[in-house]
């Protein structure tokens, strides 16, 4: 393998990867501040590279303006979950909210996937594949060519990362939502509201995942039924990286997506997504706490 | 203690956990300024009483009145707004974040007293967090976890502070010290409701008493009677 061609790949893995720690952290967040296990979260950023694939390509929106109508629509669908979907169990005893999250999330997935996969179909193009193409100059450093939708996707994911950590370390909302994650008895005692953080922490987290399928699929296609997959994804960015830590779940998805373009490369795309499956057993068997542990950093 | 209406005032509470009847009709009452023990012994229910006039636990029956306002239902950040503070058992601190983080997220405009106000009081009141400011609770040592508390809780401005075995844990000096800061802010007029294994302390705080075994308050008097009266010795040799 030529020096040119393993440093794009390392890149296209560092890409993938950063997304992946993006949609993954904001699951993990989730998990960590309410007990909701969301088993749609992979199926929202499918929705969100479907959105934003319907506004440019078919649409023929700018792709800016593509991104930002996916933000702000993915901010009211999050407020909706939460309310229709979350607030109502939020009563509840957390193993309660827990098992009741997964069984009402799996139901969302599995009929957002099926009615998005159907009617696109029928819609919009028989075989339904969302991406975007538009036309950015590359980048070339010596020998190695960087595609220039790649370092827009790069630099997304570094801004999104940095905006989510400033919100969590600089903001009011942003520390109750730690504070809740670390110990959620402690923030009742002096007298946090669990939902409002719970709003917010769904809305913000499901526009995280929207905008990660928006920008994944400048690098990589998506199809309408890899939700789930996405969601295994999540998982196990989560327990290698410890729930709710944002600087694990960047090392675990960055990790987790080289090794992907890899496996891709020297065995076959084919089994690409076995490697998160098999980092997952991994991480599992040797630490089942996570590789940097801790919650709420 | 006095004509005037008690700042607290619970008559006939009753907790259940499932089919655990825990709290079994405990009436008390605190007047504005006065320092309130409940002794007893382990799982005689008063953690539980605590929970549930601060509102972490719903109450099965009874009243709790609070300045005037029934407490029912009432959320825990109602009751913090209201002026109401807990430091729980086992202190309940935020492990990765700093003392600074816990101050502010303890912060409620209550008496229209700023942030910075506030929060320079817990530093005057306790110089080891200001020391500590940027430091992860979960690096400090019990004793400054039990001062983190106490601050935590002060900068809501409390009337009413309730505190839950706040010398578990610690060495004897810093017992000591707590103590002497407990009794510093009585003495500003805080209202303090403390449920202590160490019954010396607590008795050489408190105004008044009240003993209870078993989900049920046994005795209750000025702490100087309390302390001398055989159920005190029989409520805790009872385990």
């Amino acid at each position: 393998m030529t020096v040119p061609l393993f440093v794009e790949l390392l890149l296209a893995g560092v890409v993938v990867g950063g997304l992946y720690a993006l949609m993954a952290f904001s699951f993990s967040l989730i998990l960590a501040t309410t007990h909701v296990l969301n088993v749609a979260h992979g199926v929202f950023m499918v929705l969100g590279a479907a959105g934003v694939t319907l506004l440019v390509r078919h649409l023929g929106l700018p792709v800016a303006m593509g991104f930002a109508a996916v933000g702000v629509g993915f901010v009211a669908v999050g407020a909706l979950v939460y309310a229709t979907l979350v607030r109502p169990l939020s009563d509840r005893e957390p193993g309660e909210v827990l098992v009741g999250s997964i069984l009402v999330t799996f139901g969302l997935a599995l009929a957002a996937e099926a009615l998005l996969g159907f009617y696109w179909a029928r819609l919009v193009e028989p075989q339904p594949v969302f991406a975007l193409t538009p036309r950015v100059a590359s980048l070339r450093l010596g020998e190695v060519v960087v595609s220039g939708s790649r370092a827009v996707a790069l630099l997304f994911t570094a801004l999104a990362v940095a905006i989510l950590h400033l919100l969590l370390v600089r903001t009011r909302i942003g520390k109750e939502a730690r504070a809740v994650a670390q110990n959620a008895i402690g923030a009742r005692i002096i007298g946090l509201e669990p939902r409002r953080v719970a709003a917010a922490v769904l809305t913000v987290g499901i526009t995280a995942a929207a905008l990660s399928g928006a920008v994944f699929v400048l690098a990589i296609p998506l199809t309408p039924y890899e939700g789930l997959r996405l969601t295994m994804i999540a998982f196990t960015v989560s327990a290698a990286g410890g729930v709710g830590n944002l600087p694990g779940a960047l090392a675990a998805g960055v990790a987790l997506g080289v090794a992907e373009v890899f496996t891709g490369y020297w065995v076959g795309p084919v089994w690409s997504p076995m490697t998160s499956l098999l980092v997952l057993f991994g991480v599992l068997l040797l630490r089942p706490v996570g590789l940097l542990g801790g919650a709420g950093r | 203690m006095p004509a005037t209406p008690p700042v607290l005032d619970v008559r006939d509470l009753h907790v259940r956990y499932g089919h655990f009847h825990v709290v079994h009709g405990v009436s008390l009452t605190a007047a504005a300024g006065e320092a309130v023990a409940l002794l007893g012994p382990n799982g005689a229910g008063k953690t539980t009483t605590l929970r549930a006039i601060h509102g972490l636990v719903p109450a099965a029956g009874g009243t709790i009145t609070y300045a005037g306002h029934r407490l029912d239902g009432v959320s825990p950040a109602v009751r913090v707004r209201l002026g109401l503070g807990l430091v729980p058992e086992g202190r309940e601190l935020f492990p990765l974040m700093a003392v600074e983080e816990h101050l502010e997220l303890g912060f409620v405009p209550n008496r229209g007293r700023r942030l910075t106000e506030a929060r320079d009081e817990v530093y005057a009141l306790f110089p080891r967090l200001a020391e500590r400011r940027r430091q992860a609770a979960g690096s400090l040592s019990g004793g400054e976890q039990q001062m983190l508390a106490i601050g935590r809780a002060l900068m809501a401005s409390p009337a009413l502070l309730m505190l839950d075995e706040p010398s578990l844990g610690l060495a004897p000096r810093v017992v000591d010290q707590v103590y002497e800061t407990l009794t510093a802010l009585n003495r500003n007029g805080l209202t303090l409701v403390v449920v202590e294994q160490h019954v010396h302390e607590a008795l050489a705080l408190a105004h008044r008493a009240y003993i209870m075994t078993a989900g049920q308050i046994v005795l209750q008097g000025p702490a100087e009677i309390v302390r001398n009266a055989p159920e005190l010795q029989a409520s805790y040799l009872a385990v």
